[in-house]
């Protein structure tokens, strides 16, 4: 039997044999296999299928399905030197977002996951607590906290100093790009810790004790173990910054800065004409070939995983550091950072959830201050938005892990010959815009679903969508920890008499217990944030919170966006405690 | 560990009953009968209510009120600013006025592009529209009128309704004005005064040099200058040209906090001096618009039944009494903009007074926009939009 025993010594050369002959898998043709594959091709059909679809009315006027032919669009997309402006802008905001994302929530991490800073339940809550402020409150937020102009924060930085220009200039793309990367740092920081919790620290252990220092381990043992999971967090951040169109908005188009997403978002929604979705679409065939190159250098890496293989049947108890001196100035940064991304904009929100319009806290504004917004609201479409919200943060997440367990296990365990075609399938929804992936699913429920399957409308379209596209972000954090999983617990299984299945659900399952119980918090908070997928296909009935919320704040309520907020701040933060606190236990027991 | 058990039993329960119940087709409870089917014949034998004097004398009308009693509701995806105070109001006075019981549900959609592509989409895939009366502006009135896309049920309003002012509806019945628009500059009444403000779009441009003043992204409102009486298709891209280079950022129609916080000291040009209007009167913003004596626009918001909508006579019963002078003074009490054409209009007024100033008013209508061939063109508007933001 081939040994896995991770020696305590630095990591073996990588052996000249294949992958394949190096990871145990299940034989080629077990029933089992097949059948488990046969149960991914259903949503990888979806993906192909919407995509596909995507693509055709790149071809179509207006990008309509009964479109005439056209090649205008990629014409326009490809030939206009303004969106080469707005991909160069997209590159660069992009950069900083990833960069400033990663900057925060790996050191973050790895600080709750390898250090003694405590407080470690108050961080994850707090994290999760950060996704309930919706993107485009956060962004005002920031504008009138870091206005060249207005923004009160720098105001009192310079009448402290006593010189002009002084503050922080939000108004810019690096602005743009700083607030995006403070937003999604969040993410990283899920994405990189659960790699850190499961990771045996042997090898650190084994580096300090030959001499190495903190930073040189972590430099030269911890990062490059922790390369999957910061590689499949950086093409996340990566791929949600291309997409996100809150802050571009909020905060770009104030000093006439376009990206990509506000390009997208402005062609779609046009003040005159209808919309044009031909444009995006043609722009989505460039991203799906982007996606596909992507997805190709990810599998390698992943094809170089066996590595980073750091779970094995033998126990083991992650080493804590002591940050002694050091730990008083560590809890400094990381009060810091949550009060700038999370107190800040919760505070911002209540703010102007309780004056009559948008302005900095002043005296005089402290007079205004009143519960009109609240009680302005129209509180039976928030009361159905809340509903639908609740439908789909419970019944996405759960259909997206049940769909992503079964891709991951194709794609780390099977030995099907077309294993990694599942793997660029389940990362297409990544690379595409979220807009994009509606946009094809809206098109396919109005045409072709009818009668007792009729989806157009539904609550349940919104979900199936939702699901589809949060496939890429639970695969990586399967993928993650199954990577570390070693196969000789699944081969102990084998060899007792364990059939696939029973060995999925009695071996795999229970060691990927802790990432599926916190990926799909994570993903029930990414739902309750969704704008783009329920605008595009919101009819009225099916609206979700933060749809009526972004539809108050469209019409320049943006106190009654904010009443909305606090509202599902007040239901849903008792909830995300609770959950937490439930499954506390389930995280510090483990072994997986 | 038997209390995760517990808990993990208890989610999935949980799980699969909302699977269940959200696994349920459309939401849209309030629907009236799929349009696509025979519609419910008037039941000769029902008694006949008493109504109004117009509506008893009008067959047609009579007849879209049995319908909406069978109907009992209408759906409304509206987005403008000060609806959903109306509805209220509207709901009991409709029902007052008619002898009925229609729920109206109403469902705030701001955008106006995605929901006409609604309505579009729907009605040619030959489903029941999500909504039972689309509103927007004359430009979408007339794309969904008969010449273009051909979604809205066309209705002889001029028999149904003789004694309302020509240009109330649409020539080929396709579309009913709801409201007009003032157009205009919007600014900030804490920090220019009455001797800042410019008077010709001239001036826009030298103030935008000087102090922050922004704009929309897509140009709203730019192309209604190409027209001859006020400065013509060339004078406009040179405005439109000159002011991008000054513009100082971008923001919604809708974002006029943004004017009132002091971000931006003006707004040019304007989406409606109504929206100004409601956010000064309602929450206090310091805004106000002051109309440029060389581009003084009026627009309307127009109402057209789609094909397919569930409760189409409900829809068109409620299109005719929004023009009596009890919607119409509701609708202004909240949105400050009422249909002008009409006796006792508060809009009216306001144009008045202006006009009494010395401007001159170009009144855009239904005809207007269709034998305007730039007021919108989508390659001119490409064009102005590339003016103002480089794109």
């Amino acid at each position: 039997m081939r040994s896995t025993v991770i020696s305590t010594v630095a990591p073996e050369p990588a052996p000249a044999a294949p992958l394949d002959e190096q990871i145990p898998r299940r034989g080629r043709s077990s029933l089992a296999t097949r059948i488990i594959a046969a149960a991914v091709t259903v949503p990888s059909l979806a993906i192909v299928a919407t995509l596909a679809l995507v693509a055709y009315l790149g071809f179509r006027t207006q990008g309509v399905p009964n479109g005439a032919f056209t090649l205008e669009n990629y014409v326009r997309v490809y030939a206009d030197p303004f969106v080469y402006q707005a991909a160069l802008n997209t590159v660069v905001f992009v950069g900083v977002t990833i960069v400033v994302a990663l900057a925060l929530g790996v050191p973050l991490a790895w600080l709750v996951e390898r250090t003694d800073l405590g407080f470690r339940s108050a961080i994850y809550t707090g994290m999760v607590i950060r996704l309930l402020i919706p993107g485009f409150v956060t962004a005002m937020g920031w504008v009138f906290m870091f206005h060249p102009r207005i923004g009160f924060i720098n105001q009192w930085l310079e009448a402290a100093v006593g010189l002009s220009g002084v503050g922080f200039n939000v108004i810019s793309l690096y602005g743009m790009g700083i607030v995006q990367g403070l937003s999604l740092s969040g993410l990283v920081f899920v994405m990189v810790s659960n790699s850190l919790r499961t990771m045996d620290s042997s090898l650190e252990e084994s580096a300090r004790m030959s001499g190495a220092g903190t930073l040189e381990v972590l430099r030269r043992v911890t990062l490059p173990m922790m390369a999957p999971s910061l590689l499949g967090a950086t093409l996340f951040v990566g791929a949600i910054a291309i997409a996100a169109f809150d802050v571009p908005l909020v905060i770009g188009l104030a000093d006439n800065i376009i990206v990509f997403s506000t390009y997208v978002f402005l062609a779609s929604n046009p003040v005159e004409g209808l919309p044009e979705y031909g444009v995006p679409a043609a722009f989505s065939t460039f991203m799906i070939v982007l996606a596909l190159g992507v997805s190709w250098w990810y599998t390698r890496v992943l094809g170089r995983a066996h590595r980073y293989e750091v779970i094995t049947g033998k126990g083991y108890k992650p080493t804590v550091l002591r940050l002694d001196r050091w730990r008083n100035p560590a809890r400094a940064a990381v009060a810091t950072y949550f009060l700038l991304t999370m107190a800040a904009p919760l505070l911002f929100t209540i703010w102007v959830s309780v004056v009559p319009f948008v302005q900095p806290p002043s005296v005089a504004a402290l007079d205004a201050i009143s519960l009109s917004n609240f009680r302005d609201l129209s509180w039976g479409q928030v009361q159905r938005g809340l509903v639908n919200t609740l439908k789909v943060m419970a019944l996405a997440p759960a259909l997206t892990l049940i769909a992503s367990v079964l891709f991951s296990w194709v794609v780390l365990r099977s030995r099907l010959r077309i294993r990694k075609a599942y793997d660029y399938v389940a990362f297409m929804p990544q690379a595409v815009p979220n807009i994009i992936f509606a946009l094809g699913a809206l098109f396919v429920a109005l045409y072709w679903t009818r009668g007792w399957y009729d989806l157009y409308g539904s609550v349940t379209l919104i979900v199936l969508v939702t699901a589809l596209v949060f496939i890429p972000f639970a695969t990586r954090m399967i993928n993650g920890a199954l990577i570390q999983i070693s196969g000789e617990l699944e081969e102990a299984a084998a060899m007792s008499g364990a059939a696939t299945f029973a060995t999925l659900r009695r071996v795999t399952i229970p060691l990927l217990r802790p990432v599926l119980v916190f990926t799909w918090l994570w993903l029930a908070m990414l739902a309750f944030r969704e704008l783009t997928i329920p605008t595009l296909l919101s009819t009225g009935g099916n609206d979700t919170v933060a749809v009526v919320a972004w539809a108050a704040w469209q019409i320049g309520r943006a106190g009654h966006a904010s009443a909305i907020s606090v509202v599902m701040l007040v239901l849903l933060v008792p909830l995300v405690v609770v959950y937490l606190r439930l499954t506390r236990a389930d995280r510090l027991t483990s072994v997986g | 560990m038997r209390r995760m058990r517990w808990c993990g039993r208890a989610a999935l329960i949980m799980v699969l009953a909302l699977l269940l119940v959200g696994c349920s087709g459309s939401d849209d409870e309030a629907a009236g009968p799929d349009p696509t089917e025979d519609p419910s014949p008037v039941s000769a034998e029902s008694p006949s209510e008493e109504v109004s004097d117009p509506a008893a004398e009008n067959a047609e009308l009579q007849a879209w009120i049995e319908g909406a009693r069978e109907e009992g509701s209408l759906v409304l995806n509206w987005g403008h600013n000060g609806i959903p105070e109306s509805m209220e109001l509207w709901q009991e006075a409709f029902n007052e006025e008619f002898g009925l019981d229609v729920t109206i549900e109403y469902n705030p959609s701001p955008s106006m592009p995605d929901n006409f592509a609604s309505v579009v989409q729907e009605v040619q895939s030959g489903r029941a529209t999500s909504t039972d009366v689309f509103v927007g502006s004359v430009q979408f009135a007339t794309l969904g009128g008969t010449q273009e896309q051909d979604v809205f049920e066309v209705v002889d309003w001029a028999a149904i309704a003789p004694d309302w002012p020509e240009g109330v509806a649409a020539f080929d019945g396709s579309s009913v004005t709801l409201l007009h628009q003032i157009l205009g500059f919007a600014y900030n009444t804490d920090v220019l005064d009455e001797s800042e403000l410019p008077q010709t779009v001239a001036d826009v441009v030298e103030l935008a040099s000087t102090q922050p003043v922004a704009s929309t992204p897509y140009a709203a409102g730019f192309t209604n200058l190409a027209v001859d009486e006020l400065l013509g298709p060339d004078a406009t891209v040179e405005h439109v040209t000159a002011f991008g280079e000054v513009v100082d950022g971008l923001i919604g129609c809708s974002d006029v906090d943004r004017i009132a916080s002091g971000e931006f000291v003006g707004f040019w040009m304007n989406c409606g001096k109504n929206i100004i209007d409601t956010a000064r009167e309602t929450r206090g913003a310091p805004i106000d618009t002051v109309v440029l004596r060389d581009a003084a626009i009026t627009q309307p918001w127009m109402m057209g039944v789609p094909k397919t909508a569930s409760n189409s006579n409900t829809a068109k019963l409620f299109v005719y009494w929004l023009q009596t002078r009890e919607a119409q003074d509701i609708l202004f009490a909240n949105t400050f903009a009422d249909n002008r054409l009409l006796d006792g209009s508060g809009t009216g007024e306001q144009i008045a007074a202006r006009e009494a100033d010395g401007i001159e008013f170009v009144h855009f209508d239904y005809q207007k926009a269709l034998d305007e061939p730039l007021a919108f063109d989508r390659e001119f508007t490409g064009r102005l939009i590339a003016a103002l933001t480089g794109r």
